[in-house]
C-alpha cells in the first residue's frame, strides 16, 4: 500500500455521478427517468484534513458520500484513493473485485442514526469486532480480539466493560460512540461521516465533534464530514464544500467561506443560519429565499439555482456554470462570480 | 395581567418503571404579544408542559397540580366542553412534524375551514373565502388551486405553511409553537421563522416558542426559560440570558454549540448524559453533570436566586457565593419550584 503523507491528495473525485432510473407510469406504458442525485462533482481531500460537505436535504450530499465509498456503483466519473482508481473495480453490476473490498479496509463510514446503524441483537463486542472477523489479518498479533475492542471503546470515551451490553442500553451519543468505535476497528485513513450528531441532543453534540477531532488529532485520520449544520461543518472542517441539487457550488478554506461567500446559495444558506447571540441575530440582514428546491428528478435549465437566485442573469437560465477557482483555494459555480472577475486567472476544476 | 400565568405546574406519567415527573413544579408568565421561549433538550419537559396548557396529554399523562390561568381564568378545571371551543380558538398550536399532524385523507381545504366553521360559526361559502386569505396570507402561492389538494402534495415547508394557516385563522391570542421548524431545512427555516414573526406583530399575538436551538431563540423571543429534567433552571430576558447566563446548565449548553460567529478549537461540551426521568438523582437533577457543584447540591433541590428584577437561576452553588449586585434589582430569594 502506497502511504500518502500528510497534506498530499488522500482522495480524488472527478466527475462524480450517481443517477437512479425510476419508473413511472403504469405497467404496460413504463417510462424512464432520471434521479440526478449527484450530477458532477469535483473534489481533492488531502490527507489529515476534514473536508465538510454542507446542503440541504435532497442536495446528494450523502449519495455522494456512499458512491465515493463504492456503497453504490456510480454512474459515471471517477474516484481514487491513495491513487487506485475504485469505479473500475466492481465485479459485474453490483459486486466488489477483492481488490477493491482490501482497499475499502482503510475507507470507513460513521452513519447518521445510531438507532439504526446498530443491529439490535448484536452486543457491543460482535458489533465492534465484526470488521474484524471479515478481515482477521487486520488484528495486531500482540493482542486478543478482545482487548483490542475493549482499547477500541477506551478510545472513544466508553467504559470497556460494556462489551457485553446490547445497543438498546445505551443512549444516543453512546450509540455514536460503539459506530465511531466500529469505523476505527480496521484502522482507516478515510472516515465518511454522514450527520454524525444531527440526532443528537445539542449538549451530546459537543461531545461527539470533541470526540472526533481528539481522533483525527490521535490517529491521523482524514475527514469527509457531511451535514446540513453549517455551524458544525465550520467547526470541524478546514474546508467546506456546499452542495445544491446534486453539484458543488462552492469550495474554500472554512473561514473564507464564512467570511467572503461568492456563491448566492452559500451567501444565503450562512444568513439563514441563526445565531445564538440576540443582538447580532436581530442586527443581521438576511437573505431569505423564496420557493423550495426544486427535484433532483426535473432540475432547472442552466444554473440549478437560478430560479431561487436573488442576483440570477439572463445566462443563469441557459449555461450551466463550471466549478472554477475564482482565488487562490476558492472554487465557485457561478457566472456572476466568473464574469465579474475578468483580472484572475481561471482554471478550469475538472482535468 | 398576564395572558398566560402557569404556576406549579406538576405532569407525571405512570410508566412500567414507576412515576415519571416530566413536569415538576413549572411557573412562567406570557404576556400579550410578547415571546417566551422554553429551551431544553429532549426529556426536558418542554413539549409535555405545552400539551399541558392545552390538554393534549395521552392517557398515561396526568395534570397533578398546579394552575394554568389563560386571561385571568383558571383553566385547569375547565370542562372539555369548554376547553374544545378554547384550543384553536384562543389557544393554537403548531407542532414539529406538519405531515403527521395533518390529515392525510382531507382535502387542505376541508382542515381549514373545519377550523373556521366550527369557531367562527361561519358558512362553509365564506369559511372557504377565509381559507383561500389565509393560504395566501401565509405565503402559498396560488391559494385557490392548492385548496383542494392533499397534505402529500405540499413541500415540508409549504405543509407548515398549511399548518400556521390552520392555527392562526380563528385569531388565537396564544400560539404555542413546538420545535415549528426543527423537521425544515435552515433556508425553509429563515422563511418560516420570517413568517412567525410577520404574522404575530400583524395579529399582536403572544407566542410560546419551544425549542432546542439556541440560535431560533436568541432571534425570536422576548424571554427565555431553559428547562432541565423537569424544571426551569434558569428564566432571564433574551438578551441577560445570553449576555450573562448563570445556571451551570444554560453556561453548559451555550458552550456545546458550535457558532459560525466565533470559533473554538474544543466545544465546551457538558459531561455525561441528561437523567433519566424515572431514576432522579437526589438534590439538583444537574449536579452529576455540573461542574461547579458543590456539597448541598447533591442533598436539596436548589431555590431560585434573583440575579435581577427578571432574571432568576435555581442554583445553589450561585447563592452560596456571592456576586455583584447587578444595577437596579436586588440579590434575594424566591420559593423554590
Amino acid at each position: 500500500m502506497t502511504a500518502v503523507a500528510k497534506g498530499q491528495t488522500l482522495l480524488s473525485v472527478r466527475g462524480l455521478q450517481m443517477h437512479f432510473p425510476i419508473s413511472r407510469g403504469g405497467l404496460f406504458s413504463k417510462s424512464t427517468s432520471v434521479i440526478r442525485a449527484v450530477d458532477g462533482i469535483d473534489l481533492d481531500v488531502k490527507s489529515g484534513e476534514t473536508i465538510g460537505l454542507v446542503g440541504e436535504s435532497g442536495c446528494g450530499k450523502s449519495t455522494a458520500g456512499r458512491a465515493i465509498l463504492q456503497l453504490l456503483r456510480p454512474t459515471s466519473g471517477t474516484v481514487s484513493f491513495e491513487g487506485r482508481e475504485l469505479t473500475s473495480l466492481w465485479r459485474g453490476k453490483n459486486r466488489w473485485t477483492e481488490e477493491l473490498r482490501d482497499l475499502r479496509r482503510e475507507m470507513q463510514m460513521i452513519f447518521q442514526d445510531p438507532y439504526a446503524s446498530l443491529d439490535p441483537r448484536m452486543t457491543v463486542e460482535d458489533i465492534v469486532g465484526e470488521p474484524l472477523r471479515n478481515f482477521p489479518e487486520a488484528l495486531p498479533t500482540s493482542t486478543t480480539l478482545r482487548r483490542y475492542i475493549q482499547d477500541l471503546l477506551a478510545k472513544v470515551g466508553m467504559d470497556p466493560r460494556y462489551i457485553r451490553r446490547y445497543p438498546h442500553e445505551f443512549s444516543g451519543g453512546q450509540r455514536q460512540r460503539i459506530g465511531i468505535a466500529r469505523a476505527l476497528a480496521l484502522k482507516p485513513k478515510l472516515i465518511i461521516a454522514d450527520e454524525p450528531v444531527s440526532a443528537l441532543d445539542v449538549s451530546i453534540q459537543a461531545q461527539i465533534l470533541n470526540l472526533l477531532k481528539d481522533l483525527q488529532r490521535d490517529l491521523g485520520l482524514t475527514y469527509v464530514f457531511i451535514a446540513h449544520d453549517l455551524a458544525a461543518v465550520r467547526h470541524i472542517s478546514d474546508r467546506i464544500a456546499v452542495m445544491y441539487l446534486g453539484r458543488i457550488v462552492e469550495v474554500s478554506d472554512a473561514a473564507t467561506i464564512r467570511a467572503q461567500p461568492k456563491h448566492p446559495y452559500t451567501k444565503a444558506l450562512l444568513s439563514a443560519v441563526p445565531v445564538p447571540d440576540p443582538v447580532a441575530e436581530r442586527a443581521r440582514r438576511r437573505t431569505v429565499l423564496t420557493g423550495d428546491v426544486p427535484s433532483p428528478l426535473n432540475p432547472p435549465s442552466g444554473c440549478p439555482f437560478h430560479p431561487r437566485c436573488p442576483e440570477r442573469i439572463d445566462r443563469c437560465a441557459t449555461d450551466v456554470p463550471r466549478l472554477e477557482e475564482t482565488s487562490p483555494g476558492h472554487w465557485t459555480s457561478c457566472h456572476l462570480v466568473t464574469l465579474g472577475a475578468p483580472g484572475t486567472s481561471i482554471r478550469v476544476a475538472t482535468s | 395581567m398576564a395572558l398566560l400565568e402557569v404556576r406549579d405546574l406538576r405532569t407525571y406519567f405512570r410508566t412500567d418503571d414507576g412515576v415519571v415527573k416530566a413536569v415538576d413544579g413549572v411557573s412562567f408568565d406570557v404576556e400579550k404579544g410578547k415571546t417566551l421561549g422554553i429551551v431544553g433538550e429532549s426529556g426536558s419537559g418542554k413539549s409535555v408542559t405545552s400539551l399541558s396548557i392545552l390538554r393534549l396529554l395521552g392517557s398515561a399523562g396526568r395534570v397533578e397540580g398546579g394552575s394554568i390561568r389563560f386571561d385571568g381564568k383558571d383553566i385547569t378545571a375547565l370542562p372539555e366542553r369548554d376547553m374544545r371551543a378554547l384550543r384553536g380558538k384562543e389557544v393554537s398550536m403548531i407542532f414539529q412534524d406538519p405531515m403527521s399532524s395533518l390529515n392525510p385523507f382531507l382535502t387542505i381545504e376541508r382542515q381549514i375551514t373545519e377550523v373556521l366553521e366550527l369557531h367562527h360559526r361561519l358558512s362553509h361559502a365564506a369559511a372557504r373565502d377565509k381559507a383561500v386569505e389565509w393560504l395566501g396570507r401565509v405565503g402559498i402561492p396560488d391559494p385557490s388551486a392548492r385548496l383542494g389538494q392533499f397534505p402529500h402534495q405540499f413541500s415540508g415547508g409549504m405543509r407548515q405553511r398549511v399548518m400556521i394557516a390552520m392555527a392562526l385563522c380563528a385569531g388565537p391570542r396564544l400560539l404555542i409553537a413546538d420545535e415549528p421548524t426543527t423537521a425544515l431545512d435552515v433556508t425553509i427555516q429563515a422563511q418560516i421563522l420570517e413568517l412567525i414573526r410577520h404574522l404575530q406583530a400583524e395579529l399582536s399575538m403572544a407566542v410560546v416558542l419551544i425549542t432546542h436551538d439556541l440560535g431560533v431563540v436568541a432571534g425570536m423571543a422576548d424571554e427565555v426559560a431553559v428547562m432541565y429534567a423537569g424544571r426551569i433552571v434558569e428564566h432571564a430576558p433574551v438578551g441577560e440570558l445570553y449576555s450573562r447566563p448563570s445556571h451551570p446548565y444554560t453556561q453548559g449548553l451555550l458552550g456545546s454549540i458550535p457558532r459560525m460567529d466565533a470559533v473554538a478549537d474544543r466545544l465546551v461540551a457538558i459531561p455525561g448524559l441528561p437523567p433519566d426521568l424515572s431514576r432522579l438523582p437526589s438534590g439538583c437533577p444537574f449536579h452529576p453533570r455540573c461542574p461547579k457543584k458543590i456539597e448541598p447540591c447533591t442533598r436539596e433541590y436548589p431555590a431560585f436566586v434573583a440575579l435581577s428584577a427578571s432574571h432568576k437561576a435555581a442554583c445553589t452553588e450561585i447563592d452560596a457565593n456571592s456576586f455583584p449586585l447587578p444595577p437596579g434589582g436586588g440579590r434575594g430569594r424566591e420559593a423554590g419550584p
